[in-house]
């Protein structure tokens, strides 16, 4: 009996990611392919010429990614009222708070890229029949 | 023969996928309706949708999202048609109808359970 064929689609599953400080972030398990295209263009400066070098705006690189990414957080005021997620409000983050929430993401990534990889390989080990024996 | 008792309308709302936005909705009634033989209570969403992307629209779970001013009501879509169709047309606006499993409102410190069983208010 051949297996179901998996589905090419992003499901729209939330990895919650802890924070030093014993605050939180939630993250998307996986950008889909057109989040991934907002990253790119989210930090493009002054658009894309044919034949032209892109430039990009320095204040966005990194940024558009976690935009993309982060879904909530546990983050609340100097009063203790929670507060929505939004740029403006993850640019108000102490620079040693973004930074770290920078780098759970990046991990985050690496290690979806990883599994995604591990999946594809088990896909191919399964369509030929054969394993690696080295 | 159904009877409506009670209608919830409002103007801001949206139709969520898990955290994706499936839809935005400018103007929306949900009518509570209620079989005066079987007492059963069904939840009728009528919206126009003013913006969506076509293929979270037809993704399962869908959530009907429409905030207040002490919260939001929340309810989950069994069936949806659009404009009489059952896929959603290529250009927004355009009207939906929706078969929702009840409301919940959530608010700060109580939440409020409608089922389709019964309605009743409980401590969060």
């Amino acid at each position: 009996m051949s297996q179901p064929l998996p589905c090419p689609f992003v499901q729209p599953e939330v990895v919650r990611l802890a924070l030093t400080s014993g605050h939180y972030i939630d993250v998307k398990r996986e950008l889909n392919a057109g989040e991934h295209r907002k990253v790119w263009a989210g930090m493009v400066k002054d658009g894309v010429t044919p034949g032209e070098v892109t430039k990009l705006d320095p204040e966005r690189v990194g940024l558009t990614r976690l935009l993309e990414y982060l879904v909530g957080w546990s983050f609340c005021d100097a009063q203790g009222h929670p507060v929505p997620l939004s740029e403006a409000a993850l640019l108000n983050l102490q620079n040693h708070v973004f930074r770290e929430v920078a780098e759970l993401v990046d991990k985050h990534e690496e290690a979806q890229a990883q599994r995604v990889a591990e999946e594809q390989k088990k896909i191919l080990d399964g369509a030929t029949g054969l394993r690696a024996i080295s | 023969m159904d009877v409506s008792i009670h209608a919830v309308t409002g103007v801001v709302a949206s139709l969520k996928w898990g955290y994706y936005f499936a839809a935005s909705i400018n103007g929306y009634t949900v009518t509570i309706r209620r079989n005066r033989q079987t007492k059963a209570r069904t939840w009728r969403l009528v919206a126009t949708v003013i913006q969506c992307d076509a293929f979270k629209l037809t993704q399962r779970p869908l959530m009907f999202i429409a905030p207040h001013d002490k919260g939001e009501w929340h309810g989950e879509i069994r069936a949806i048609h659009f404009d009489g169709a059952d896929r959603p047309p290529a250009s927004a606006p355009f009207t939906i109808t929706a078969d929702l499993d009840g409301l919940i409102g959530v608010e700060k410190g109580t939440t409020i359970y409608v089922t389709t069983a019964a309605m009743s208010v409980r401590s969060a």
